[in-house]
This record gives structure tokens, C-alpha cells and sequence, in this order.
């Protein structure tokens, strides 16, 4: 059995590198079969390829195209995993974002490339789409209790709308209750970040996951030493 | 000046404030409109998609009847056709419909096509027009235009790059370009996101080097003149001559001197310091670029302007709510 298992793992892992639908498919079936524990085979299996094709992003040795070919396998394979684990036994996401493209912007390749990679990383996305108002993020990130507010603009003259959400949240005051992001194609780095009030920007997908984690761990450890 | 005047998404008024500056700016409405001037609209993201700036841009351009360079491409291989063709077929259909537009609307407006077949890098996701095979697309959309519609063509090369260096590389191989394959208005787009003054002598070096290509393509026909067969036949084989015949004294003005380039030997440059063009040489340039003092716009221009961009701001600001 262990070594069965070892082996649906790895093919599992194999499916995400190799973005084979089909093949990923297959040791979806063959792990239920098995009888292998679903979380298990998203978390040792499925995760373990998905990481491996970061790595290898983030190395320059594959285009970003394969990376979100990864990214959809890892996705179906993961809701076709999830589909035979109890409502109470579902993995919580690692973090909840609301992400879209700043209003008067039509620009979605970015938020795209990340909603495929932060979800295939475990995070729940609600990409609400493009050239969307302040207003709307955070009635999205009300509505789903988000933990973090991903703002995308590609042009300098929607840049400012960063700004309005960063000020609107202060405003509200649900500043300090969302990890806020910003990012984009033009970007012009860290002077604007602090402008916009945001806690982090990034221009690189694989940049801005390890800054949403770190940035979730740091708030989670926040939280524990307020309880305390 | 109180900052730019910043609004959420644009209206037809933030133009009315635009063209009130401007015509400040130039001494009158009557002064700007002697102006050769260009409003480009650009559109690079998929097939026919205009953002809401580019549409309101496009709809003051009709209001003040401003000629346009419309540039319309798909952001291949990421958001359009991974061949040239393909993506030029798209670039050249959306020129035509953003021109037809323009001239239902402001009749006989002049209207010179921006050909770009754009493409992104597909490691990073980012412009990058200097992809090979698409630069042959560009080319192919300035035959369409020369030769389909005896009309003149527009380029912008971009620096698609951020570090001094790369954007000084991509700029001159892109303006090569442009110039080799006969484009009328030429111009060049440094990356905000890394912009260095340097690259003002950067560009003013690519353009001379422009200039120079453009000024001297005659001289490639193969006519007696060009050949120069009977100053051949006079110098002989040896061709000491040369150097200080009439014939190429009267033509050393086509071989201009860089303008801040080094063209030592080696072991010269390494003696002298072995400084980088981009990094030390260019920089050092600016040195002279600091000296000059622009003559100040008059007292009540200035004030003039500054009410407009005040009641701008007032009537136009984003209030946070």
C-alpha cells in the first residue's frame, strides 16, 4: 500500500509538472481508488508539482504560459480531490484574497497569472475582474471576510486608484483589518507603496505569493500574541 | 503647481483643462494650432479592446480636432497570435476601424497609423517588442500602409527594459528598425518604471545615428555617382588616395562622430578608466545638460496656469469617501 501510495503521489506530482490534464486526471482516479486520503494527495501530491513548477518559473526556465497550464491541472485535479472529503474535513485555504484590476483599467493578463498561481498555492481568489471601483473590493472583501485586498493597475494614470482604495480603507477604518497589496505591470516600486498605504507591492507573481504569505504569518502571529 | 490634476477615470473635461494649458503654454489657441501636433492612442492589449482613457482621449481628439496616431495590437503570444501575420492582420484591422471611426466623426482629421505588432516576453509576462519575428510584422505593416494606401506611418520603440544598459540596446535596434524600414514619424518611449536621466544622451546618440541612416539612403542606389567608377579607375588598386581625394572629402559629413561615444583601442580605454557607455559615459554627458537653463515661462503664464490647474483640481479631484 505504501508503496502504491508513494507511487500515486508522485504521479500526481508529475501530472502538475508536466501540465497533463489527462494524466493528472488518472491518478485522481487511481488515489480514490486507493482509497488514499484526498487532503494528502493535494498537499504531498498535487502541491508538491505545483511547487516544483514555481521553482522553475522563478528560475527562468519555463514561460509563463506552462505556469498557468500548471496551475489549471492543479485546480481541476484539486476540486476533483476535494469532492470526496467531508464539508468538516476541508482544508481551510491558506488565505482568503480579493483581487481586480483598478477602475478605468481594462488590463487582466496580471490578475489573471496570479489568481491561477495563488490559488493552485492554496489561497482562495475572488477575482472580481477588471476596471472595477474602490467600492467594489471592499464590498467583496466584506462580503467573503477576506484576509487580503489585491489591487492591480498596468497604466500610470490608474496608478492613483491604489491611493483612493488604500485611503478609502483607512477612511472606513478596515485598514488594519486587510493585508493590502498592490501591483501591476508599471509599477514604479517601493515610494509608491508606502503612498498607496499598502502593506506590500510586487510586480512578479511568484514575488508577490511569498510576500502574501509572509505577510498572512505575520498577522497570524499577531493575533496570537493579542490572545495571549 | 499643486500637483497633476488627478481624476478617477477620465471625462471629456479633464481635455478641456489639457487644451487650456496647452494653449497657455504655446502663447494662444492660435499659436498651439501651428504646432505639429500628434495625440497617440494606444490600444495594446487584446483584439479591439479600448480602455475607458484611450476612449475619452479619442473622443477630445475628435472635440478639438486634434490628428491622432492610433495604435491598435494584441499582446501576443499571452493575449494574441503567437505569428506575426496573424497579429498584424489584428494590428492592421483595428488602425483601420479606430481611422474610420475618427473621420465619421471629425471628417477629414489627419490620421497617421502607430504600427506596432506588439509582443510580450512570454518568461515575464512583460512588453517585449524586440521579439524577433515581430519586429517583421512591424515592417509589414509599414508596406501595407506605404504601399496599399500611399499613406506616411508612425512608430514608437519603447525601452521594454530595466536596467540602463538592456534599454539602451533595445531602443537602438528598435529605431534601426523603424528607420530601415522607412517610417515617417518616429519616436521613442523611455519605461517610467526605470527611468534614468542618462537616457537622454542615450537617445540623443540613437537619434544621431537615426539621422545620419536617414539622411544617407540615396547613396546605396547603384548609380555612376554612388559607384564612383571613375574615381576607382583613377585612384587604382592600391587606393592610397583615397583618403584625401575630393570625392570622399566632399562626403565625410555622412560619417558623423558619436556623440559621446569612446572608439579607443582597448588598451587605451582600459588605461583611460575602462568606463561603460551607458553608465559613465552617458552620465558624464549630463554634466553638460545641467548648464542649461530653459528661459522661464512669463510671470502671468505661469499664474494663468496655475488657476487652470487649480479649478481643475477643484472641479475634477477624486474625493475618497
Amino acid at each position: 500500500m505504501s508503496a502504491n501510495k508513494e507511487a500515486i503521489l508522485k504521479k500526481l506530482a508529475e501530472a502538475v509538472v508536466n501540465f497533463d490534464e489527462a494524466a493528472a486526471m488518472a491518478a485522481v482516479n487511481e488515489a480514490i481508488s486507493a482509497q488514499l486520503d484526498p487532503v494528502e494527495a493535494i498537499t504531498r501530491g498535487l502541491t508538491a508539482g505545483i511547487k516544483e513548477v514555481g521553482e522553475k518559473f522563478g528560475r527562468g526556465e519555463i514561460p509563463l504560459p506552462f505556469l498557468m497550464l500548471a496551475a489549471q491541472v492543479m485546480e481541476k485535479a484539486t476540486n476533483e480531490l476535494l469532492k470526496y472529503v467531508p464539508e468538516d474535513k476541508k482544508p481551510e485555504p491558506l488565505g482568503v484574497m480579493v483581487l481586480g484590476t483598478v477602475e478605468g483599467d481594462i488590463h487582466n493578463l496580471g490578475t489573471n497569472i496570479v489568481t491561477a498561481v495563488f490559488t493552485a498555492a492554496g489561497f482562495k481568489v475572488y477575482n472580481i475582474g477588471v476596471d472595477q471601483p474602490v467600492e467594489n473590493f471592499i464590498k467583496k472583501a466584506e462580503e467573503v471576510n477576506a484576509d487580503i485586498i489585491g489591487a492591480s493597475a498596468l497604466m500610470s494614470n490608474t496608478l492613483q486608484q491604489q491611493k483612493f482604495l488604500g485611503e478609502a480603507l483607512k477612511k472606513r477604518r478596515l485598514r488594519n483589518k486587510y493585508i493590502y497589496m498592490v501591483g501591476g505591470g508599471a509599477f514604479p516600486g517601493e515610494e509608491w507603496c508606502r503612498e498607496c498605504g499598502a502593506d506590500d507591492y510586487a510586480t512578479d507573481v511568484m514575488i508577490a505569493l511569498e510576500k502574501a504569505k509572509r505577510l498572512l504569518a505575520e498577522r497570524k502571529g499577531e493575533r496570537k500574541t493579542k490572545k495571549k | 503647481m499643486g500637483g497633476p490634476p488627478c481624476t478617477t477615470v477620465s471625462t471629456i473635461e479633464e481635455y478641456d483643462y489639457v487644451e487650456k494649458l496647452a494653449a497657455e503654454v504655446a502663447g494662444g489657441e492660435e499659436e498651439l494650432r501651428k504646432r505639429p501636433l500628434f495625440w497617440t492612442v494606444y490600444n495594446y492589449i487584446g483584439t479591439l479592446q479600448l480602455n475607458r482613457f484611450n476612449s475619452w482621449l479619442l473622443r477630445a481628439s475628435m472635440k478639438y480636432h486634434w490628428p491622432i496616431m492610433p495604435a491598435v495590437t494584441a499582446a501576443a503570444p499571452l493575449m494574441g497570435p503567437a505569428m506575426a501575420a496573424g497579429n498584424t492582420a489584428i494590428s492592421h484591422a483595428g488602425i483601420l476601424f479606430m481611422t474610420a471611426l475618427k473621420q465619421f466623426h471629425d471628417p477629414g482629421a489627419a490620421v497617421v497609423p502607430n504600427n506596432i505588432v506588439f509582443s510580450l516576453d512570454p518568461m515575464t509576462g512583460r512588453g517585449g517588442a524586440h521579439v524577433p519575428h515581430f519586429m517583421l510584422g512591424t515592417c509589414a505593416m509599414n508596406q501595407l500602409w506605404h504601399e496599399l494606401y500611399g499613406l506616411p506611418t508612425a512608430q514608437y520603440g519603447g525601452t521594454f527594459a530595466a536596467s540602463l544598459d538592456q534599454q539602451a540596446f533595445n531602443l537602438a535596434r528598435y529605431l534601426t528598425l523603424q528607420i530601415i524600414s522607412g517610417t515617417d514619424f518616429i519616436f521613442e518611449q523611455c519605461g517610467g518604471e526605470a527611468f534614468d536621466p542618462a537616457l537622454i544622451p542615450i537617445c540623443a546618440e540613437i537619434a544621431r545615428m537615426g539621422r545620419s541612416l536617414m539622411s544617407t539612403f540615396h547613396q546605396i542606389y547603384p548609380a555612376p555617382e554612388n559607384l564612383a567608377l571613375d574615381v576607382t579607375k583613377e585612384v587604382g588598386a592600391k587606393g592610397e588616395k583615397w583618403m584625401t581625394h575630393k570625392y570622399n572629402l566632399d562626403r565625410l559629413k555622412m560619417f558623423p562622430p558619436g556623440f559621446c561615444l569612446d572608439t579607443n583601442a582597448f588598451d587605451t580605454w582600459l588605461e583611460k578608466g575602462a568606463r561603460s557607455w551607458v553608465y559613465d559615459l552617458c552620465r558624464e554627458k549630463l554634466k553638460e545638460l545641467e548648464k542649461h537653463e530653459p528661459k522661464p515661462l512669463p510671470k502671468d503664464v505661469v499664474e494663468r496656469m496655475n488657476a487652470i490647474v487649480k479649478e481643475g483640481n477643484d472641479k475634477l479631484r477624486v474625493r475618497v469617501e
